[in-house]
């Protein structure tokens, strides 16, 4: 079934030895006014792991999607050719494609809740899976019952009658890959298959991944922005920027030593949980999209390495030793380049030992919960959050970290007032603080200001950035409109954000700039204690460091309080003083920062350290020197 | 005007429809060249000098009927539109702000109010109450209150539970801030899209009702009358119930545009999801 054309190409060319090769593959949109990728090339070996890394908006889920001859609606591969052990899959015709789709090639989506059938019970799923691609299977029931087990999942007939809501995400993601594994496929392509899970969730089934690679022999590709997963899973590795490969080679090469600035760049910017903390540094300006590639180098605009030919031309593809491919014109003058890492210094960070600053914040004994209406009058409180105390000193920067479910988002939202505690008392510059922030007073809410996790619903899409920053100045503080327009300008102007922004709305901001514009809002209240709940974690890398510098700059500039909510523990080393460790609604522990890096006691906090798929020591920009 | 320069032509050309209608039923009366309610000659006759859209059922002048006939049940279809969707914007977003108790019982009154049909519900209204135009309007206004505030309350649930109206509660704004500044315009887009077809489902009940013999009595002019009386002569003179339908139409078409590009003001700019 495959055109002539198409089996001379696949003939001549010696593909034997790899089992997937891309050729220069461009995807475009239908209209072919941008494009997406181009000319990306790279091949893979039978059992080989590849990884693919870039930020949001660097085309590397469209490369995941064109291995198996798919474009997302609105966009088309125009060019280029996929070699499936010797057959070009972009020439295949639809049905042909089809089998070889989940047959020789499966796919496991980014959010495993989306990608499976909620109505069809998980054992139904794979069963239908099997049916479709491997109807002469002699033992259908055995296979469904492995592969459950190589996934480590339960293979009993009462697990497969359950639907996918009554798994956990971990659960579901891995009926996603037992899905994929099913008809032994020779190559699996993975997107982003461990994010939004928890770190000890994301560590075990990082292992179930790594340890069925080896079983099978199957090659995987692994989409991911996660540079510590990746690092930890794959042996080859390509970045993805502007829709283009920048550089590729092996991953222990790559990342100890990489050659194109924008992977330094991202190395630079991984917040990571070493002994010494030291500052992540953000890349400057933002993502490129597909629409205004600049017509050089995609990464020339944030580059300090640029040179005038950068602007003109696309770098060609070096090769350099050990099978590096790297797209760069300055190659030399970037690797003679030494980063200037600044370890965090301890005194400006973590409270002295002495603890004689004044204590800001005081959280006593809070009990927090949901109602649950079962039973008829016996409407009985599930507390979440289970008398919790901690301090905050004036000026210091206290994360709480936890797993999704250790109730400490429902912890900051007691703070802010949003929530009512069942028991236990909130002081705040030593004075009892309302329950409910209606009952608060004026001054009380201006003092303690929140910025929510998700920028996305955070900010009213139908209110323009201006009116968004503007309406806390209006409603705490009398000014005539000159003073406001100014205070507004000295607003942007310490998060970072530009004039014309104001104008917008949220829609047309990328994320680093809606959560800025977040910031901005709580800071235009001038409050005394800021409530962060999760803000960098639907962030890029390079993006999240932005916002972690404007954090820490906010705290020493300005002295301001922070109890900052995160996950990850990498990012609560850089910017943290103290941190209290939450588990099932209860404080396991709470140290300052380095002694809880350094020396945790409580075997939890071990367990989530040691789940962090971290860089390697060896990897740049490496330790900090004191 | 800086409104209109905003808006696209066919807005524009939408506006400007709807505007050409409500003159003509509510000035139509001072052109009208004869009196409405005189008998001129024979019934159905074909256009002829003076009477350019020739005669009605009972012998009298089309084009003065029409001129006359759009002045009330226009005007009470709208106002009934009106005065009901605004109460069940405001109670839609009030249920949804204050959720609990307030909210059930204001749903329940709105399923109640629902369950029965529309045209029986106004018909006991105005049974009870007589048909004048006030009365009419009120009745009107219970119809299309309990469906706009449903609309409106599904509407608002969803910005209600989002994280920006949790900062302005934190911020401690007042609830009619909340309400209006922060909910209400992620219910507009269904809110204008209902307004399209509910403004003519109320001129239709009205002229359903006139049909009935309450709403607007005859001899009284009207152009939902006219079409029901001039129905069976069709084919005898079709102009007699021309103005009446191609207005009608008109004002339809034009109130669906001009809703239509209240809503396309903003638009995202190119989003395809690429990642």
């Amino acid at each position: 079934m495959i055109t002539s054309n198409g089996n001379e190409i696949s003939d001549k060319l010696p593909k034997d030895s790899n089992l997937l090769t891309v050729e220069k593959i461009q995807v475009q949109d239908n209209n072919s006014q941008f494009t997406i990728i181009d000319d990306v090339s790279f091949d893979i070996q039978r059992g080989q792991t590849f990884g693919i890394v870039g930020e949001s908006g660097s085309g590397k889920t469209t490369v995941a999607m064109a291995l198996l001859g798919f474009s997302r609606e609105g966009t088309k591969i125009t060019s280029g050719s996929v070699y499936l052990e010797g057959e070009n899959l972009l020439l295949l015709p639809t049905n042909a494609l089809r089998s070889r789709r989940g047959n020789k090639i499966a796919y496991v989506p980014q959010d495993p809740s989306t990608g499976l059938n909620p109505n069809m019970r998980i054992g139904e799923s794979l069963r239908e899976m099997l049916a479709i691609h491997v109807p002469d299977e002699s033992n259908p029931k055995d296979r469904i019952a492995e592969v459950l087990e190589m996934t480590q999942l339960p293979s009993d007939l009462v697990f497969q009658r359950r639907y996918p809501f009554e798994l956990s995400g971990g659960q579901q993601q891995r009926i996603a890959i037992a899905l994929a594994l099913i008809c032994k496929p020779k190559i699996i392509v993975m997107d982003e298959p461990t994010t939004g899970l928890d770190v000890t969730t994301q560590s075990k089934l990082i292992l179930v991944i790594q340890k069925l690679i080896k079983e099978t022999n199957t090659a995987l590709v692994y989409v991911s922005h996660d540079l510590g997963v990746v690092r930890s899973i794959v042996d080859q590795v390509a970045v993805m920027y502007g829709g283009r490969i920048i550089e590729q080679g092996e991953v222990s090469d790559v990342f100890s030593n990489p050659a194109h600035p924008y992977t330094r760049g991202l190395l630079e910017a991984v917040p990571r949980a070493t002994s010494r903390a030291y500052r992540p540094k953000a890349i400057p300006g933002s993502a490129v999209e597909p629409w205004d590639l600049p017509p050089g180098c995609p990464f020339a605009p944030r580059c300090s390495f640029k040179s005038s030919e950068c602007d003109s031309k696309m770098p060609p593809v070096d090769l350099l030793s050990g099978n590096r491919k790297v797209r760069c014109f300055n190659l030399s003058e970037v690797s003679a380049h030494k980063p200037i890492l600044i370890a965090l210094d301890r005194n400006a960070l973590e409270e002295s030992d002495s603890g004689s600053k004044n204590i800001k914040l005081q959280v006593a004994e809070i009990s927090a919960g949901y109602k649950t209406s079962r039973g008829k009058k016996g409407s009985s409180q599930n507390d979440v959050v289970k008398a919790v105390s901690f301090n905050v000193s004036s000026g210091d920067c206290v994360a709480i970290v936890g797993e999704s479910g250790s109730g400490k988002t429902t912890m900051l939202r007691c703070i802010a007032g949003l929530h009512q505690p069942r028991n236990g008392v909130i002081r705040f510059d030593n004075k009892i603080v309302e329950n409910k922030s209606k009952s608060r007073s004026f001054e009380m809410r201006r003092r303690i200001q929140m910025v929510p996790q998700n920028p996305d619903s955070s900010l009213n899409p139908h209110t323009s950035v201006g009116d968004i920053i503007k309406r806390p100045i209006d409603l705490y503080f009398k000014l005539s409109p000159q003073q406001s327009t100014a205070k507004i300008e000295e607003l942007l102007d310490r998060v970072h954000l530009k004039n014309n922004i104001l104008q917008r709305y949220s829609s047309e901001l990328s994320g680093g700039e809606k959560q800025r514009v977040a910031i901005a809002r709580a800071l235009a209240a001038e409050p005394e204690l800021l409530l962060c709940d999760e803000v960098v974690s639907s962030l890029d890398v390079a993006v999240q460091a932005g916002i972690l510098e404007l954090l820490q700059e906010l705290r020493i500039k300005m002295g301001m309080t922070i109890v900052f909510v995160s996950h990850d523990l990498g990012v609560v080393r850089s910017i943290a003083s103290k941190v209290v460790v939450m588990k099932d609604g209860e404080v396991v522990e709470s140290d300052l920062t380095h002694r809880i890096f350094e020396s945790p006691q409580n075997p939890y906090t071990l367990d989530l350290l040691s789940a962090i798929p971290n860089l390697g020591k060896s990897d740049y920009p490496g330790e900090p020197q004191t | 005007m800086n409104f209109l320069s905003k808006t696209s032509i066919s807005t524009r050309v939408g506006i400007t429809m709807v505007l050409f209608i409500l003159s003509v039923s509510i000035f139509g009366s001072f052109f009208a060249p004869y009196d409405p309610d005189e008998f001129i000659g024979e019934a159905f006759a074909v256009p002829y000098e003076g009477f350019p859209f020739g005669l009605d059922s009972y012998g009298r002048d089309s084009l003065s009927r029409f001129l006359v006939g759009g002045r009330y049940a226009l005007m009470i279809s709208i106002l009934g539109y009106l005065f009901g969707a605004m109460m069940g914007l405001f109670l839609g977003l009030f249920s949804v702000y204050s959720r609990g108790k307030i909210d059930s019982t204001l749903t329940w009154f709105s399923e109640v109010l629902i369950g029965f049909p529309s045209l029986v519900l106004m018909l006991l209204l105005v049974a009870a109450l007589g048909p004048s135009f006030w009365v009419l309007v009120l009745a009107l206004s219970t119809v299309n209150l309990p469906r706009v505030f449903r609309l409106v309350r599904s509407a608002a649930q969803v910005a209600r539970e989002s994280s920006y109206v949790e900062v302005a509660e934190s911020r401690g704004e007042g609830k009619l801030f909340i309400m209006f500044r922060e909910i209400r315009p992620s219910v507009m887009p269904p809110f204008l899209v209902d307004a399209g077809v509910r403004i003519p489902a109320s001129i239709l009940l009205v002229a359903s009702l006139s049909f009935l013999g309450l709403g607007i009595q005859p001899p009284a002019s009207d152009w939902g009358l006219i079409i029901s009386e001039n129905r069976m002569a069709l084919t005898i003179n079709p102009l007699s119930i021309a103005l009446p339908v191609l207005s009608l139409a008109i004002l339809m078409i034009g109130i669906n545009l001009a809703l239509d590009g209240l809503q396309e003001k903003r638009k995202d700019p190119i989003k395809l999801g690429i990642e």
